[in-house]
């Protein structure tokens, strides 16, 4: 039975709350910020919870040469032989539409075709299922996992391997030379667990109101992240400089933007 | 090449040292678990290392799991100085990549969806190219360890979980 849109975003939000924070992924966390290897323990879980939640979905398997940019890849892209993810009908006004839910990719529902085309393989072939089954191989044989054990294993490997690629000298994901430094973002910095650290800028004219903001890049749902306070040095007649102070509240490593909003020239 | 032990095992137990033994040794970090493993390798966690809290949540939960850990060992100290969690998969196609030099490999694992690739300059590249072959023509299960780059640096039969190595 197709589903309203809103309601394929709910879906997809309650999925994704279930985002495992990179270096500290404590279980039952999912490992969406590794998207290199893991995806059919990531839709078996994502159906189980979109099944209690009293919807019904399917499974898009996809096989081909696959590449995915991601900043979520130290190399900034995953390649793949196939992948995997829940998918719904959602009603349109002139009938219905397979929407895929696959935090691993994009941060809201988006339609098969989409999802689809960013996987860089033209001739890539798909095939669908029912959500129970676990794994299909290209030659259209399947496995299920009923009681979820193997899907538990399967979560609980990666959610490991994304806490030991975060703890690396990588760090979290997402790595910023995968990231284009967006208009109004001063900086990217990275803070450790529990850590204070201070960063400056100069050379800002002194008649300028300078707000900054401190976001947080990499996810980790649940509770505060970082705060910060900003200092100013007023370093000649026309000029200043602010002094901006990150505090990480986690115990895990933060990347974030120094933002900056001009309110006043 | 240097002589960094390897250990592909599963972990048997994690545990402080006693106190009197880690003062006798004096040279040793103050801050020291030990990991001992199935078949009886032995070796320490620096937990004044930046990763150290890390690996060993991660060694506990490899522990809780009954999954096998690989790690490699300072063969004078016996510490830990990577980790990395293998998998147990059977070998699908293997085939040669036009990436990568010479006769690298492209080596499907089941399950999983990730792209591997065995390269040819891995000292070891003939040895696990045979490992592999053999599990795929028998349809045995191997333990394959990768880098964090998808690229192969261990693979061993299922069962053979113990072995010592150099790198």
């Amino acid at each position: 039975m197709a589903i309203t849109l809103q309601r394929a975003r709910e879906l997809f939000d309650l999925v994704n709350r279930k985002l495992c924070c990179p270096a500290s992924s404590p279980s039952p966390c999912i490992p969406f910020l590794y998207p290199d290897d893991g995806c059919w323990g990531r839709a078996h879980e994502m159906c189980r919870l979109i099944i209690a939640d009293g919807a019904t979905p399917r499974k898009v398997w996809i096989y081909g040469n696959l590449r995915v940019d991601t900043a979520n890849n130290p190399s900034c892209n995953v390649r793949w032989g196939w992948h995997v993810a829940p998918t719904l009908r959602v009603s349109t006004g002139s009938g219905s539409q397979t929407y895929v839910i696959d935090p691993s990719l994009f941060d809201r529902p988006v339609q098969q075709s989409t999802w689809v085309s960013v996987q860089g393989d033209a001739s890539a072939t798909t095939a669908s299922t029912d959500a129970s089954v676990f794994y299909r191989a290209y030659n259209g044989s399947v496995q299920y996992d009923p009681t979820y054990s193997e899907t538990r294993a399967v979560l609980t490997r990666y959610r490991n391997i994304l806490k030991l690629r975060s703890a690396s000298s990588n760090g979290p994901p997402p790595y910023f030379n995968c990231l284009t430094k967006p208009r109004g973002v001063q900086w990217f910095g990275t803070i450790g667990p529990r850590q204070t650290h201070r960063w400056y800028t100069w050379g800002w004219p002194s008649s300028w109101h300078v707000f900054w903001t401190i976001m947080p890049l990499t996810q980790c749902p649940g509770g505060p992240q970082l705060t910060w306070t900003v200092q100013v040095e007023r370093a000649s007649t026309s000029q200043c400089t602010y002094w901006i102070i990150v505090k990480n509240l986690t115990s895990d490593s933060v990347k974030f933007e120094g933002r900056y909003d001009i309110l006043k020239r | 090449m240097d002589n960094t032990n390897i250990v592909v095992d599963l972990v048997q137990s994690i545990s402080v040292p006693p106190l009197p033994t880690a003062e006798k040794q004096g040279e040793l970090p103050p801050q020291l678990l030990v990991v001992s493993f199935h078949r009886g390798q032995s070796s320490f966690l620096d937990m004044s290392q930046p990763r150290a809290a890390v690996w060993a949540e991660v060694l506990d939960s490899l522990y809780q799991e009954k999954q096998p850990a690989y790690v490699e060992i300072d063969p004078e100290t016996r510490i830990i100085t990577e980790l990395l969690i293998p998998i147990s998969v059977t070998v699908g196609e293997i085939h040669p990549t036009s990436e990568g030099e010479g006769k690298d490999v492209e080596v499907e694992l089941i399950i999983s969806h990730a792209k591997h690739f065995l390269r040819s300059k891995h000292p070891d590249f003939q040895r696990f190219l045979k490992i592999l072959q053999d599990a795929q023509r028998q349809g045995t299960q191997v333990l394959v360890t990768e880098s964090d780059e998808n690229e192969i640096i261990d693979v061993r039969p299922l069962g053979e979980t113990a072995e010592g190595g150099q790198k």
